[in-house]
């Protein structure tokens, strides 16, 4: 019996149908007793009684999820393009982009005698005394491939690991 | 770009073992030519100042101690618009990472520490 509900009472008899309730005097001890009173008959009559529901089955609303977040895109990182807002286009006169910055240092590493520190300045509208402070303090890296083995010897004085 | 280690020789940053004091900038890290905390000045800290976009903070490690610097240097840092942190390296190296956890414009120049552990 699809979607049919099925009652079924038991236990002492709350159950007063049929009986004879004069007036709605809850108080009167006989009507008390009557409520107490288990009746066999209406116990097993009750066993019989079922309710059956005919509406139709409830709907879950559509359009509820509308408030739940959407999925997000997957997305991936582009190859090239990292420096994002680094990459400028314009720099004050008297600045440098990093790009430049690590360009002519490297120019003057590679090639001092061209690219002098009046060379840079005038390339760059900086002041020399900003190119000799730059060219003096801050040099690029040389890039050493080290074998395996040889790395792990470097660092085998354990560095510090920051977590 | 993140310090993941620091010993008495260098730091390992993003993976790449680097010996000595160093510059480490947006993207990229350079060889900071100075000896101690006492050749750190207005000249050498030229490029963090001509940067543009510009530097919001410099995170300054200073070796094994927190080292005072000339306060006149910090001021013109400062009016360049340049906050400057100056710390011990192993604080200021979790201090970047932090600041740059938080994608602010940060550059550091570290000394590495001494140190009394095993070189």
């Amino acid at each position: 019996m699809p979607g049919a509900a099925v009652g079924r009472l038991s236990g002492t008899g709350a159950i007063t149908a049929g009986s004879s309730v004069r007036e709605a005097d809850g108080d009167s001890p006989e009507i008390k007793e009557e409520v107490l009173r288990k009746d066999d008959r209406f116990l097993t009559l009750l066993k019989d009684v079922y309710v059956e529901s005919r509406d139709p089955p409830v709907r879950v609303k559509d359009g509820g999820g509308e408030h739940l977040p959407i999925k997000q895109e997957e997305k991936r990182l582009t190859k090239l393009g990292h420096l994002e807002g680094l990459d400028v286009k314009k720099v004050p006169k008297g600045k440098i982009s990093i790009v430049e910055a690590l360009t002519l240092l490297n120019n003057h590493k590679l090639q001092p005698q061209i690219w002098t520190a009046e060379k840079i300045a005038a390339e760059y509208s900086l002041e020399l005394k900003e190119v000799n402070s730059l060219l003096e303090f801050f040099i690029p890296f040389a890039v050493l491939e080290f074998p395996k083995e040889t790395k792990k010897t470097l660092t085998s004085h354990k560095p510090k690991k920051l977590t | 770009m993140f310090i993941e280690s620091y010993s008495t020789r260098g730091f390992t940053i993003s993976g790449d073992l680097v010996v000595g004091p160093c510059a480490v900038l947006p993207r990229s890290i350079l060889q900071w030519n100075v000896g101690s905390h006492r050749d750190i000045s207005l000249e050498s800290l030229s490029l963090f100042r001509l940067l543009e976009p510009q530097i919001e903070i410099l995170v300054l490690g200073t070796g094994d101690r927190v080292e005072r610097l000339h306060p006149a240097m910090v001021k013109q840092m400062r009016e360049c618009g340049i906050a400057v942190e100056v710390q011990d390296t192993a604080n200021a190296c979790a201090t970047f990472n932090f600041l740059m956890n938080e994608r602010r414009v940060v550059a550091a120049g570290l000394i590495p520490p001494r140190g009394t552990y095993g070189v």
